[in-house]
């Protein structure tokens, strides 16, 4: 199937971007009750399944190409990981 | 990956399990730091997935309510076909959604 080996590699590097995020989370317990702890910048969004997606457009961490999200419409599906290094 | 603003940093919510890891990054305060710290978390995390950062005012961070970790499958017709929970609690349960919408939708290989 043409789509194995590039699928595969989807999956495998978001397997592996999940497990290093996933390492990087404080345990739950850490966090205390009520409230957001300061720092806490989790905020909510009104996004939802079957929305379109919020077009953005950035440039990679080398700084010298840009990326626009609706430049793969029509094209393929993207996975989106969200994250940082803490 | 959309490396956004960082969750744990020294000057900020700073973690004890970072700290027990070595993990010690400042929140960077221009895209040049930005750009950085990105490059040393796909390095040091042996992350391989094409890596864009977000602006200094966080634009797509508050756009997607990422903020510390999301996930978020994105279908060909530009629509949002999965949307995962925040972290920390909500990151890893949607990976197994995500992965099974690829499965899917872009006919990878047969379970055994």
């Amino acid at each position: 199937m043409k789509h194995t080996t590039p699928f595969l590699a989807a999956v495998a590097l978001l397997s592996a971007a999940a497990v290093c995020l996933a390492q990087q989370q404080p345990r739950p317990g850490a966090q205390q009750k009520g409230g957001k702890r300061p720092g806490d910048l989790r905020a909510q969004t009104n996004l939802r399944v079957g929305d379109t997606a919020p077009d953005f457009k950035l440039k990679n961490k080398e700084g010298d190409r840009e990326v626009q999200l609706a430049s793969f419409r029509g094209k393929k599906p993207v996975v989106l990981v969200f994250g940082s290094y803490t | 990956m959309v490396y956004i603003k960082e969750a744990h940093p020294t000057d900020g919510w700073q973690v004890p399990q970072n700290e027990r890891q070595g993990v010690l990054v400042k929140d960077p305060k221009t895209i040049e730091e930005r750009n950085k710290v990105a490059a040393q978390a796909c390095s040091m995390l042996k992350i391989k997935l094409p890596c864009l950062v977000d602006g200094m005012d966080d634009t797509v961070n508050r756009a997607y309510g990422a903020w510390p970790d999301r996930v978020f499958v994105v279908d060909k017709e530009g629509k949002i076909a999965v949307m995962g929970g925040q972290g920390p609690g909500g990151f890893a349960p949607s990976v197994g959604a995500a992965r099974s919408w690829l499965e899917q939708n872009l006919g990878g290989a047969p379970r055994q």
